[in-house]
């Protein structure tokens, strides 16, 4: 045994150590010189590169997280590319982590520059999040380094489809949002497409949708058990209330389960199901 | 199931008689949370309160952990609870957590609640006493409040950092201008972590902090499968009359992830690699040991063990709160309906059912107490680590690479030994039998 370690064991140094370049799953950033070896994991094991908050990107379905230094002048940074599956998944993480604080960016979706010390990038299914390890992270300098990861990533540049399925009416910019789990603090609300509506009265309400899935029935069953019903315009609306967010209410449609939140009364609750889902 | 489904509402609601509420508000009745009743048939509130150390102030034994929080409401009815110990961080879903309390904290007494934030020194744009300062003002502003009751050093990895002098300054000023009260510092008894920092006990790190003298409020890993490590690090705590507030207070939560992870990437219709293939046996076969311990000890849902394991925490006078991360109201009245509660005569015959059938795949955290007895010097923990990286992780190139870093290490000796690591173990671990198989995985033989 000992022997036959002797022989593989370099050779396994060997293969192991090789991991970065372009098998590596890492892009070459022009300009920019990657350090060291590119770490990889997945979601079975993104708890011990990030702590508690692998339970938030699982959550959001991450499939692998590719993290690298790269450096330029006196810059060191680490790069981190979370792989998340899809753009929607992609997007909400982003969403969430930056605040809704994205900004349009060229060759990507969404970009959050924060100097000194961090920034963020959407681009389709991936994730992008920078941080500094030294130097400074200028604008001028973040703005460079995205503008290199952008182009070195493919993927949609628009937002993800999902949120067509919404109505554009009265819909607030730059307020759309995905959660993945617990909506409005519900366990039963999941993958929920969100956004904020102005309506009449000028206060803003939020409208969701959760897309239409084979899971769909299911949901729509455990709702049908847990919020109460009532008839309208033919179809059945089931709501609930909910502490400090008011009342929320649902319809199925052939898009998904359409729903508001915020209402004060049932009247209002029907109002903006009038607006958003039928 | 889901581990953020694992209590379930509807049940809950049916087995307490409680209404759900229907199109219009109804004042009164059935709002979870507030005006409901929990599984005792008694207002869901914190029951107990606990003196935090020589900060004096009296806390919820079920503290509100910000980690993945996003609804602000659901902090909102927390603190109507009673809930009156938040835990939050710089670097908390970016920034949004700190939003999210600030929020949840706008129009209510300040006074009353007690609020940790934390700033990690490794990362996070500057260490520099200025840029901490500038960093924590940056906290309060997202915090919308003008002081922190507690700032502490988040994920300290290493005893030097523990005496930051940046950090002890810049600490001293804010202190100085009112906009802090007091110091503490977390630990999550990691071994690894990006910036590569390894190897460092908990107790090392938390010793020296306790030695220092100038902290407060310590926030550690403590639970009932690695209880002589936190006893010892509470006891120190004790001795300088600092806070003790717990995280990874469950560690049963681990294991089922590791298993929603396995089920996803099956249902995903994914080929399963050979190796993910023995890891999923590995875990079927763990899953079969849960199965009976369920079996034999009653209990329908990994929840009970779950509260039991939180009750095990409490149950300790000198813990003066728990941690958990909540983002939605299943979650906030499960624990909040731990508050006040003893672990029972069943509770510990659970838990050790739960060490007996399961925890024996469970090498402590940074123990190697065996490493002495063994006569070839094996390095039995961290080879142990190593194959846990590999099985449980799923890390295998990690896992082996690591391995080949220990140089003359092996594991051949075991193979004839008699198991002097097994009598060693206070534990029973099968130290000798894993080691091997370890060594399968963890090389090309």
């Amino acid at each position: 045994m000992m022997r036959n370690a002797a022989l593989t064991l370099p050779l396994l140094a060997l293969l192991l150590l090789d991991c970065s370049g372009p098998d590596s799953g890492f892009p070459e950033v022009e300009g920019w010189i990657q350090s060291g070896e590119v770490s990889i994991y997945d979601a079975d094991n993104l708890w011990e590169y990030i702590n508690g908050a692998a339970e938030l990107f699982i959550d959001y379905g991450v499939q692998t997280c590719h993290a690298a230094d790269l450096a330029a002048d006196d810059v060191t940074v680490t790069v981190e590319i979370y792989d998340m599956g899809t753009s929607l998944n992609a997007f909400g993480i982003f969403n969430l982590e930056s605040s809704g604080r994205g900004e349009p960016f060229p060759g990507a979706i969404e970009a959050v520059i924060s100097p000194p010390w961090q920034v963020l990038l959407l681009k389709g299914a991936d994730y992008i999040k920078v941080n500094l390890f030294e130097g400074e992270l200028t604008d001028t300098v973040s703005r460079s380094l995205l503008e290199g990861i952008a182009r070195a990533l493919r993927g949609s540049t628009t937002l993800p489809a999902e949120f067509d399925l919404m109505p554009e009416a009265g819909r607030v910019s730059g307020s759309e949002g995905y959660q993945a789990q617990g909506f409005l603090g519900l366990t039963e609300l999941t993958h929920c497409v969100h956004a904020g509506y102005t309506g009449e009265d000028d206060a803003v309400w939020q409208g969701f949708i959760i897309p239409t899935t084979t899971a769909t029935a299911d949901m729509w069953t455990a709702l049908t058990d847990q919020w109460e019903p009532l008839e309208y315009r033919e179809t059945t609306v089931l709501s609930r209330e909910i502490p400090y967010r008011g009342l929320v209410g649902v319809v199925r449609t052939d898009r998904g389960i359409m729903g508001v939140s915020g209402a004060t009364d049932q009247t209002q609750l029907l109002s903006r199901l009038d607006r958003f889902a039928f | 199931m889901t581990m953020k489904n694992r209590f379930s509402r509807r049940g809950f609601m049916k087995s307490t008689g409680m209404a759900v509420v229907g199109g219009g508000v109804v004042a009164g009745q059935g709002i979870p949370g507030i005006r409901g009743e929990d599984r005792q048939g008694q207002d869901l509130k914190i029951r107990e309160y606990r003196t935090l150390g020589r900060t004096g102030f009296e806390v919820s034994d079920i503290s509100f952990g910000t980690g993945t929080l996003n609804n602000t409401n659901v902090l909102q009815v927390a603190l109507d609870m009673g809930v009156n110990y938040i835990d939050t961080a710089e670097h908390y879903v970016g920034g949004q957590a700190e939003r999210s309390v600030g929020e949840a904290l706008r129009g209510r007494d300040r006074s009353k609640i007690f609020l940790t934030t934390k700033l990690n020194l490794t990362f996070g744009g500057g260490s520099t006493k200025e840029a901490l300062k500038d960093r924590f003002q940056q906290c309060l502003g997202r915090l919308q409040t003008d002081y922190a009751d507690c700032l502490m050093i988040h994920m300290t990895p290493e005893v030097e950092q523990v005496r930051n002098e940046a950090f002890h300054a810049a600490f001293q000023e804010l202190k100085a201008d009112g906009k802090v009260r007091f110091l503490g510092l977390s630990n999550h008894g990691m071994e690894q972590s990006w910036w590569g920092r390894i190897d460092v006990p908990m107790e090392a790190v938390l010793g020296a902090a306790v030695e220092d003298g100038r902290f407060d409020v310590a926030l550690f890993v403590y639970n009932f499968l690695q209880k002589e490590q936190g006893e010892s690090i509470i006891e120190m705590c004790k001795s300088r009359g600092m806070g003790v507030t717990l995280m990874k207070t469950d560690p049963i939560n681990l294991y089922a992830s590791i298993q929603n992870s396995l089920a996803m990437t099956e249902q995903a219709g994914r080929q399963l690699s050979e190796s993910r293939a023995q890891m999923a046996q590995a875990y079927e076969e763990y899953i079969s040991r849960a199965d009976a311990f369920k079996s034999e000890h009653g209990i329908e849902s990994e929840a009970e063990a779950r509260s039991a394991a939180i009750r095990f925490c409490l149950n300790n006078q000198d813990v003066h709160c728990v941690c958990p991360s909540i983002n939605t109201f299943d979650e906030l009245e499960n624990f909040v309906s731990l508050s006040g509660q003893k672990l029972t005569v069943d509770d510990d015959a659970l838990l050790n059912g739960y060490e007996t059938t399961l925890g024996q795949y469970y090498c402590r955290h940074a123990c190697g107490v065996c490493e002495p007895a063994c006569p070839h010097q094996v390095p039995v923990n961290t080879i142990m680590r190593y194959n846990h990286y590999f099985e449980a992780h799923g890390r295998e190139k990690h896992a082996m690479r690591k391995f080949t870093g220990l140089g003359p290490a092996d594991t051949q000796p075991c193979l004839d030994c008699p198991g002097h690591c097994e009598s060693a173990c206070p534990y029973e671990v099968p130290v000798r039998s894993l080691l091997v198989h370890a060594y399968n995985n963890l090389t090309l033989d």
